[in-house]
């Protein structure tokens, strides 16, 4: 049996969190083999996690500012508690 | 009286982390809510659970590091509200990635497929940045909750997947889905335009 695209990708994605097993890794590794646009994929998803990381680790994001009411609010509020 | 005497100083001492790291945890907060307000209100709840639970901070983190890891807790609780109201709109997303596949389960063509090879750079690039924030403020919400996790949380996988509740394949599953949206998204907002 061979995988679709569709599996395929999802078995890439397993791959980057999970282990896979032997039978996954077969099937993946033959149609990564043969299938030009899943061989790129593999390139792009890569690509996209590196872009995630830099993103979450706030990497070239703008510095903003709590504004003045909220930060005396939150002072009020901890001398309530 | 001892008591509180304790609670004034942890009360003082919270106080100078507001002034402190209040811009920073909010910065942290907006840009990974995209809400300002949503973003005010974790802030506030950071500081104070800071004060409930002092005893949790020990001297050898910074407090930076503590509150953060805090924030994050609150984030991914915000994030796992939110998922719980929108499950209509995993599944018109669903679709959407569906769509980008044939009846065989094979890609369609797009045209774009090639367009990804000067991808080097754009890493660099601060244009870059918006389009992601874009790209992630399109992810239904418990997508985006378990992108962001496996980030945040340094965690290993397994126990990421009991802190979303949800089972090892609806995980990798979910980032499979995530992923194909984050590629299209990048590919009509990026790629295609440039």
């Amino acid at each position: 049996m061979l995988l679709s695209c569709k599996e395929a990708t999802a078995l890439i994605e397993k791959k980057a969190v999970f282990p896979l097993t032997f039978k996954e890794k077969c099937r993946l590794y033959v149609h990564v083999k043969m299938c030009v646009v899943c061989n790129l994929y593999r390139h792009q998803s890569q690509t996209i996690e590196k872009a995630l990381s830099k993103w979450i680790n706030f990497e070239g994001a703008p510095e903003e500012r709590l504004p003045a009411e909220k930060k005396a609010q939150i002072l009020e509020k901890i001398k309530e508690d | 009286m001892k008591n509180q005497s304790k609670q004034a100083s942890r009360q003082a001492t919270v106080s100078e982390w507001v002034a402190a790291h209040g811009d920073y945890l909010f910065s942290w907060a907006y840009h990974k809510t995209g809400n300002r307000e949503v973003a005010e209100d974790l802030v506030q709840e950071v500081f104070l659970a800071a004060v409930k639970n002092f005893e949790g901070f020990q001297e050898k983190s910074s407090p930076k590091t503590w509150l953060l890891k805090i924030l994050n807790h609150k984030i991914i609780d915000h994030y796992r509200k939110a998922a719980k109201k929108t499950i209509h709109l995993d599944d018109q997303a669903l679709q959407f990635t569906d769509s980008f596949f044939n009846a065989n389960g094979n890609w369609k063509a797009n045209g774009l497929e090639e367009a990804w090879s000067n991808e080097t750079h754009l890493l660099d690039d601060p244009a870059f940045n918006d389009v992601m924030n874009v790209c992630m403020e399109d992810l239904p919400p418990r997508w985006r909750l378990a992108v962001i996790s496996k980030y945040i949380f340094d965690k290993e996988t397994l126990e990421i997947c009991q802190e979303l509740e949800i089972s090892k394949s609806n995980y990798w599953q979910v980032l499979h889905r995530a992923k194909l949206l984050l590629k299209k998204c990048l590919e009509v907002n990026w790629f295609g335009a440039n």
